[in-house]
């Protein structure tokens, strides 16, 4: 066959490399690195020994790297007149997010299934009610909630703080499953109620199993908010149960002796890990879930 | 016998009035196609029989038992969607037994009853997958198995080949009417599509506005619509109109006179009204052929050749006239071309109420 010579443009368009694109990279490159300095600092800070740190080099890399600090904010670390290191803090943190989570997202997903299919009088005002609250601030609802746990006697007890994560995770659960069952066809629903299942059955056999991703974008939402939490902890979880936030905040701010920065650096990466994990195993997913938080909370 | 009895029953939301009073009694074996636009209620109409929707007033039975408060999976009826609604993370063995284990059927019953779908639908070899690895095809056979296995009276239909290519659909189209030779249910079908309604139907219900304008067989329909809505709403392409005047024998438009002489009065009687005088575009002829008789003469503005036959278009004192002749006519744009017109195919309605006359 006879080769035609084609003179002019033809083929893909040539990608050209613009001065403004450069501009937007370089842009984004300085931010990236505006974000990356402090995490570099903390890293290199806490493998070095006291004595190197006091030469003031912030950015040299240790001469010696050791894991010291990190044991010793593990275990070791005093918080007050305790010095069993962060860990009773992470074991509390634990303790307080699995079951929050666990508890806000059913809640949430269920609330959300039945207001985008079990429409019922005044099912719109019930929503417009839950997600008002996502916009009270907390600040309002404190007091009148310490003197509530007050008086059931859950104030300062693992249940009242979870039972606190759980009312404050409810309108954004609600909300994030709510819209994501109206993005699901009507028909499907339909189709199961004429082959007879029941609220129940069409929730747990046919809703729960294709709600799997909003659910991850759930757990993400709720594990990042409930780990990062301060306020709430410090409040309502009591003395026994604080969070690994506070114990965070009780080590760095602890004036007794030295002040070891090295160890204060590797306690807070220890408290910001778990965030951190969930944000490198679940990158997709993690952005979907601030998108949906931003967007429609 | 009836089979499904809908008895002045209306629907209003809250700034709509989507179904008017409506009475419809459906016989027992009957394919009742429920024909019209998007926005007519008949959809509504279908989810009402259903059980889907609450409705406002009057009641609906089904096998002469009022289920007008009943849940839709007590009125012994089985639903096709257009989306199909397959349950996703099922297989297609699931999606069927599904409303038989919800019920508590036994294992052996379900069993055999997914086997006789199954085997009347042809979809054996893909019990064991999972929707998203069928064709559209096939599942919307799987959703009329779903119907199937439920073992009911009534099939309902909604829109179930709008979202199929129309190759499918055609061949989807005789499936579903061999199926109900073969079952002999009662079926009630939604669509918008005036082939499949005229193709399927025992009987059309046209709806315009939640009312129903003409319920009756397709060869009615399509010969003696009973409005200028029905007539323009059935037939590609649509009817041809002209509006002017009957006196006497003649309808009178302009300069022109077309001699009635042949057509079917509904009353008897002299005519002295203003009416429109419609025509289909097969009824036309560009020969003179026996008993037609000479309208006009104009030139040709469009040719649509689509193989069989050819659509000729004509303005038409500011109207868009079309004529389908056979395929192999020799036409050329711009040409005159002489119109005729068969005055017993004709098709007059009144100006006032626009009803047939």
């Amino acid at each position: 066959m006879e080769q035609i010579q084609l003179t002019g443009p033809h083929g893909p368009k040539p990608k050209k490399t613009t001065v403004s694109r450069l501009g937007v990279y370089a842009f984004l490159f300085s931010a990236a690195v505006f974000f990356c300095i402090p995490l570099y600092v903390m890293l290199i800070t806490s493998l070095k020994g006291m004595s190197e740190i006091r030469l003031g080099e912030l950015f040299s890399l240790p001469g010696d790297p050791s894991f010291a600090a990190w044991v010793k904010a593990w275990g070791e670390a005093c918080s007050g007149v305790e010095c069993n290191g962060i860990q009773t803090g992470f074991w509390n943190s634990v303790k307080i997010t699995i079951p929050s989570v666990a508890i806000s997202i059913i809640l949430g997903s269920i609330n959300g299934y039945a207001l985008s299919f079990w429409r019922f009088k005044g099912s719109n005002l019930l929503f417009g009610i839950l997600l008002f609250g996502a916009f009270v601030p907390f600040q309002v609802v404190i007091f009148p909630l310490i003197i509530f746990l007050r008086e059931v006697g859950l104030y300062g007890s693992l249940t009242g703080i979870i039972l606190i994560h759980t009312i404050f995770g409810m309108p954004i659960m609600t909300l994030l499953f709510r819209n994501y069952f109206s993005s699901l066809p009507d028909e499907l629903f339909k189709a199961a109620r004429v082959d007879g299942a029941n609220f129940w059955q069409i929730f747990f056999q046919i809703m729960m199993p294709l709600s799997i991703p909003v659910t991850v974008v759930a757990v993400i939402l709720q594990t990042t908010g409930i780990w990062n939490d301060y306020l709430l902890g410090l409040i309502f979880a009591g003395r026994e149960n604080l969070p690994m936030t506070v114990q965070l905040n009780n080590i760095v701010a602890t004036t007794f002796g030295v002040r070891e920065y090295n160890v204060n650096m590797a306690a807070t990466i220890l408290t910001a890990l778990v965030p951190l994990a969930i944000y490198l195993l679940s990158g997709k997913y993690f952005v979907r879930g601030i998108a949906a938080g931003a967007v429609k909370g | 016998m009836n089979s499904i009895s809908i008895k002045e029953l209306d629907l209003k939301y809250q700034d709509a009035h989507v179904l008017k009073q409506l009475n419809l009694n459906i016989k027992k074996g009957e394919f009742l196609v429920l024909l019209g636009s998007s926005g007519c209620g008949k959809s509504t109409l279908l989810n009402c029989i259903a059980g889907l929707l609450d409705i406002s007033a009057g009641q609906i039975w089904i096998n002469d038992r009022n289920v007008t408060w009943e849940e839709p999976k007590d009125r012994g009826i089985g639903m096709v969607f257009q989306s199909y609604a397959l349950y996703p993370q099922m297989t297609v063995e699931k999606n069927l037994s599904f409303g038989l284990k919800v019920k508590g059927m036994a294992k052996g019953e379900i069993r055999e009853r997914v086997d006789r779908a199954s085997k009347i639908l042809q979809i054996e070899p893909l019990l064991h997958r999972k929707p998203s690895e069928l064709s559209g095809g096939q599942r919307q056979r799987v959703a009329i198995g779903r119907a199937l296995v439920r073992d009911v009276e009534v099939f309902l239909f909604d829109e179930p080949l709008s979202n199929l290519d129309a190759k499918l659909r055609a061949d989807l189209r005789v499936e579903i009417k061999r199926l109900h030779q073969k079952l002999k249910n009662t079926m009630v079908y939604v669509t918008h599509d005036q082939v499949e309604a005229l193709t399927l139907a025992d009987r059309i219900a046209i709806m315009k506005n939640g009312e129903i304008q003409q319920l009756s067989t397709p060869a009615d329909i399509y010969h003696k619509p009973c409005n200028l809505f029905v007539a323009q709403f059935i037939g590609s392409p649509s009817m041809n109109l002209l509006e002017g005047r009957i006196v006497g024998e003649n309808f009178v438009y302009q300069d022109y006179r077309v001699n009635l002489m042949g057509y079917e009065f509904i009353n008897q009687g002299d005519h002295d009204e203003n009416a429109f005088l419609g025509i289909r575009p097969e009824h036309l002829a560009l020969e003179p052929r026996d008993g037609y008789v000479k309208l006009i003469s104009a030139k040709i503005d469009i040719l649509e050749p689509m193989g069989d036959e050819t659509i000729v278009w004509f303005d038409f004192m500011g109207r868009k006239w079309s004529v389908k002749v056979h395929g192999d006519h020799q036409l050329k744009w711009d040409e005159d071309a002489d119109i005729y017109l068969d005055p017993k195919k004709a098709h007059l309605f009144a100006k006032q109420g626009e009803v047939r006359l």
